[in-house]
């Protein structure tokens, strides 16, 4: 009971409604991590009629005991490949190294043409030149039908296959006398020691930005280098840039790539596909590995001017002035922290704000956060995590603060 | 027990003493005019609102979920039905039942409130959603249909998949919203409302088993070959850890199913094992 009580009084002694009035606080500089745009751009596309006008505001609790954090970006691990090959390839015989026992193969004709599609019976397939059988050496084979039906499109005439762990692995020979036209060949090994990875060094970029790609061929647990490798970047757009990879320590393999000035905004994502393959004495073993990353161009941003914080009868919104370039729907979003008994700063509540602006410098967005900070246990000082602004009416993201602004002690009223 | 804990909160609460219960199905990558027969199956349907003190409020949502989560044909679709159906029925405590990319969609809206004025009154009257087998993670499948579309692409083969909630559901996609766009992973801020999973864990195809049949043979088979391409936990589509990948493990199939059978992912939107029942037992 004698906790509780001193629970409840630390609410009341340092709860919001008794702060002292502060105006008008800076933003925290930003940290390596943030999204800061140096510019705003006009953008003079049409939007879409159907984008919301009216103003909406939402704020939840969140519980202090579960902490945030940041996930580091995706790492594609690829143990697969794609290669298209043409007919007089697959009459010649087209081979290549696999690396594990239980292949998994996919051949599909050109423009979905059925009149083109390839039974299993049609293969002749070898592994250091033994002819495979196949009602012992492939384990199931299935059609594109059958795929679509288990929800996956990989368009029609399709065949897919897996050898048997029987089979072996080695030098594959496919090769079918009556192919006509071309063919996209899928090559998957799930059980492979070689696989290539690949990353970007973030998840979300601006237009004009660099990003760097790091990509590494592992052969088990160790690094090596393969033979070759490239790669291309592609816009949603269809635009692409291709990639030179230079090789950097232990193993690595690093690019840089400068992004379009003029890149627009949208949730469909750029890719970096990544292509390598390493010669050995029994053919090519070829990798092909991808990633993906937002790009947005900055129609607006944090102006940089001080932010308005109400804090009192138990309430806090905070007032963000903004610079607009182009007309839009801008959000601001972000997460409140308090300080617990321990000094810790814990979460508490998350809110939203978006409204729609015009060009210019100076007109804020509030995040209301209501009465959450009454209710959360939790005293000051506080701080404003994780914010971010999004652009609604493009889709874009536009900025974001890991930590953006501490308020309610003395030290964040200099 | 974490969803039990959560419902006797609620229970409590005066507000639900008064509540209209409804409950809403949520399809998942596809489009549709009628996922009552062509998706759930009508037996599904009607097993599952037999637990409504009002059997008739109950809605089925027919959507273009071939689009990204976001588009107007997909969210803002979904967010129209829920919209009318709330409205309509005076419904004020609402359970949300969604299949596969289904989740992503309710996901979607909780986690972005502001983007449209119809979503703060529809997270409002939503309970919780219950999410059977959501791609929260994506699929190594996505990614095995997508990545052939740059080659077929270079070539004028394709002008691009036209099916943009596969290339959504490619996993280093789902990532990246999960990290920017969504809430509900790990590390990322709650969700406004319980996101409670269901998650299948394998696919059986015995011919000489009648388990293998619920849902349709056929669609099992597929299953289990697409299982080549993902973990030794899953449900013939998606890793386990993809269905798990958001807001709370309600159960893993072998924990509540009848026979303590596994769901595949096309049994896991059918009237198998007892499934029906459990979610009944949940309005």
């Amino acid at each position: 009971m004698k906790n509780l009580i001193f629970v409840a009084l630390s609410g009341i002694l340092f709860s919001p409604a008794l702060l002292a009035a502060e105006p008008h606080i800076q933003l925290l500089p930003a940290s390596g991590g943030d999204l800061v745009a140096s510019r705003v751009t006009m953008e003079k596309s049409a939007l879409a009629a159907d984008i919301e006008r009216e103003p909406v505001d939402f704020a939840w609790a969140l519980d202090p005991s579960q902490p945030l954090s940041r996930e580091t970006p995706y790492v594609a691990d690829s143990r697969e490949f794609w290669t298209t090959l043409d007919a007089k390839q697959l009459q010649k015989g087209y081979r290549f190294q696999t690396t594990a026992p239980g292949a998994l193969l996919r051949l599909s004709p050109a423009d979905n043409a059925k009149r083109t599609a390839l039974q299993l019976s049609d293969l002749d397939l070898r592994i250091d030149g033994r002819k495979l059988d196949a009602t012992r050496d492939i384990s199931i084979a299935v059609d594109a039908a059958q795929m679509k039906a288990a929800g996956v499109d990989f368009g029609e005439g399709s065949l897919v296959f897996r050898l048997a762990a029987d089979a072996g692995e080695g030098q594959l020979q496919l090769m079918a006398k009556n192919a006509a036209g071309d063919y996209l060949l899928h090559v998957y090994e799930p059980d492979s020691p070689v696989s290539l990875t690949l990353a970007a060094d973030r998840d979300r970029a601006l237009a004009g930005d660099t990003i760097t790609l790091k990509t590494q061929w592992n052969d088990g647990s160790r690094a090596s280098r393969p033979s070759s490798i490239g790669g291309v970047l592609t816009s949603p757009q269809g635009h692409s840039i291709p990639i030179d990879f230079t090789p950097a320590k232990g193993g690595e393999y690093q690019a840089t790539v400068q992004l379009p000035a003029d890149a627009g905004s949208g949730m469909a994502l750029w890719e970096v596909h990544t292509f390598a393959v390493s010669n050995s004495k029994n053919g090519a073993i070829p990798r092909d590995a991808k990633t993906s990353f937002s790009v947005s161009s900055p129609t607006a941003r944090l102006s940089g001017e001080a932010v308005s914080v109400q804090a009192k009868s138990g309430r806090v919104a905070l007032t963000l002035p903004l610079e607009v370039g182009a007309a839009g729907r801008y959000e601001l979003r972000g997460v409140l922290y308090g300080t617990a008994k321990g000094g810790s700063m814990q979460p508490f509540a998350i809110a939203h704000s978006a409204r729609w602006l015009e060009p210019g410098k100076g007109e804020g967005i509030t995040l209301d956060f209501g009465d959450l900070a009454a209710k959360s246990g939790l005293a000051a000082p506080y701080e404003l995590r994780d914010l971010s602004l999004n652009d609604q009416a493009r889709l874009g993201l536009l900025e974001t603060r890991a930590r953006a602004l501490r308020f309610g002690a003395d030290d964040a009223l200099r | 027990m974490l969803k039990y804990l959560a419902g006797c909160v609620l229970a409590f609460a005066p507000m639900l003493a008064l509540a209209n219960t409804g409950v809403a199905f949520v399809h998942g990558t596809s489009k549709h005019t009628n996922a009552t027969a062509d998706y759930w199956g009508a037996d599904f349907i009607n097993s599952v609102r037999q637990g409504l003190p009002n059997q008739a409020n109950y809605t089925v949502i027919n959507c273009d979920f071939e689009q990204y989560m976001w588009d107007s044909r997909a969210a803002g679709c979904a967010a129209g039905q829920l919209t009318s159906f709330i409205n309509s029925r005076g419904i004020t405590d609402l359970v949300v039942i969604t299949h596969s990319n289904g989740g992503n969609v309710m996901r979607w809206i909780m986690s972005n409130p502001t983007y449209d004025s119809r979503y703060p009154n529809i997270i409002n009257k939503i309970r919780w959603v219950n999410a059977l087998a959501p791609s929260s993670r994506g699929t190594p499948l996505a990614d095995a249909v997508m990545a052939g579309t740059v080659f077929e692409s270079a070539l004028g083969w394709l002008l691009g998949y036209k099916n943009d909630a596969v290339r959504m559901q490619q996993q280093s996609w789902m990532a990246q919203y999960n990290a920017n766009n969504l809430y509900g992973t790990a590390g990322r801020p709650s969700l406004p409302r319980g996101f409670w999973a269901v998650v299948g864990q394998d696919v059986e195809t015995a011919i000489w088993d009648s388990d293998s049949y619920c849902g349709g043979y056929h669609l099992n088979l597929g299953l289990e070959i697409t299982q080549a391409w993902l973990n030794s936990c899953s449900d013939g589509f998606l890793n386990c850890s993809s269905q798990a990948g958001a807001g709370n493990v309600w159960f893993y199939d072998t924990q509540r199913t009848a026979g303590k059978e596994p769901l595949s992912h096309n049994q896991s939107r059918k009237k198998c094992f007892n499934l029906d029942v459990i979610l009944r037992n949940d309005l």
